[in-house]
């Protein structure tokens, strides 16, 4: 199979992006290259397929949105949830960034259900419209919107604690892990 | 796996698929928080060198596509389906 350049030049731009968006997914950087790698190898052997002129970034996006899930319910099989761990791991760890805002926000994201983080994401960070992270996500447009809203709301709902005492996002996300792990012992 | 826990809510999850919110409004100044969070942590990661074996995994794409070999990695038929 022969690659345009072209082609092969658009996807190589895509690759940033390609890794934010899966770090935004899984919460791992090491997780997210791997998801990236597998999206990568099969965006080529498919880029055939794929109708020039059209959208690349949000092409591959899709492919690796697809990647993350189906790994999801493979590994679900395999190990067993971590649930809240990761999220505990991730308050316990300096952020990358120094900035106390940024650590407290992470941690408020990282409590989003799953579909409301990455509509927001799509939106809010990748720059995508609403018609096309629906596209990639393979829901109306409507139900984007409402995700995004609700992600929102939720995270303002979060952060607002903070500001309101001395204590930033620690008290109501260790309840929140709290009943995590308390959920998880039930099952 | 990291979200594994907000994954499994999705499912119980009820939508409202209409273009207004569903819940109480959010106020300018939490929507400018928000977003500029967002986009200063995905920044975080766009501004990141691409890794070394990713890198390494596009040599090797470029390499199979000379050799005619159409399957660069075991997995990649998977895609086909």
């Amino acid at each position: 199979m022969s690659v345009s350049p072209r082609l092969r030049d658009e996807l190589v731009t895509s690759i940033p992006s390609l890794r934010a968006f899966a770090v935004s997914l899984c919460g791992d950087r090491t997780f997210a290259d791997d998801l990236v790698q597998e999206a990568l190898v099969k965006a080529w052997s498919n880029l055939d397929k794929f109708r020039e002129g059209t959208n690349m970034r949000a092409w591959l996006f899709t492919i690796l949105r697809n990647v993350f899930y189906s790994e999801h319910r493979k590994r679900r099989r395999e190990v067993e949830d971590v649930d809240g761990a990761f999220a505990a791991r991730l308050i316990g760890l300096p952020s990358q960034s120094s900035h106390m805002d940024m650590q407290d926000f992470r941690a408020a994201l990282a409590m989003l259900q799953a579909d409301q983080r990455e509509a927001l994401v799509l939106v809010g960070a990748s720059g995508f419209s609403y018609e096309e992270a629906a596209a990639i996500c393979g829901c109306k447009v409507g139900t984007v919107k409402s995700r995004v809203n609700r992600a929102r709301t939720r995270l303002s709902e979060l952060l607002s604690v903070q500001s309101g005492n001395d204590y930033g996002l620690e008290a109501p996300i260790q309840a929140a892990l709290a009943s995590v792990a308390s959920a998880g012992h039930t099952r | 796996m990291a979200w594994g826990r907000n994954l499994e809510q999705d499912t119980i999850y009820e939508e409202t698929p209409c273009d207004v919110p569903a819940t109480a409004p959010v106020s300018d100044e939490a929507l400018v928080r928000i977003g500029t969070n967002l986009r200063a942590q995905y920044q975080e990661v766009l501004d990141e060198p691409i890794p070394d074996r990713i890198c390494e995994l596009l040599r090797r794409l470029d390499e199979s596509e000379d050799d005619g070999t159409s399957d660069p990695l075991p997995d990649s038929e998977e895609v086909s389906r």
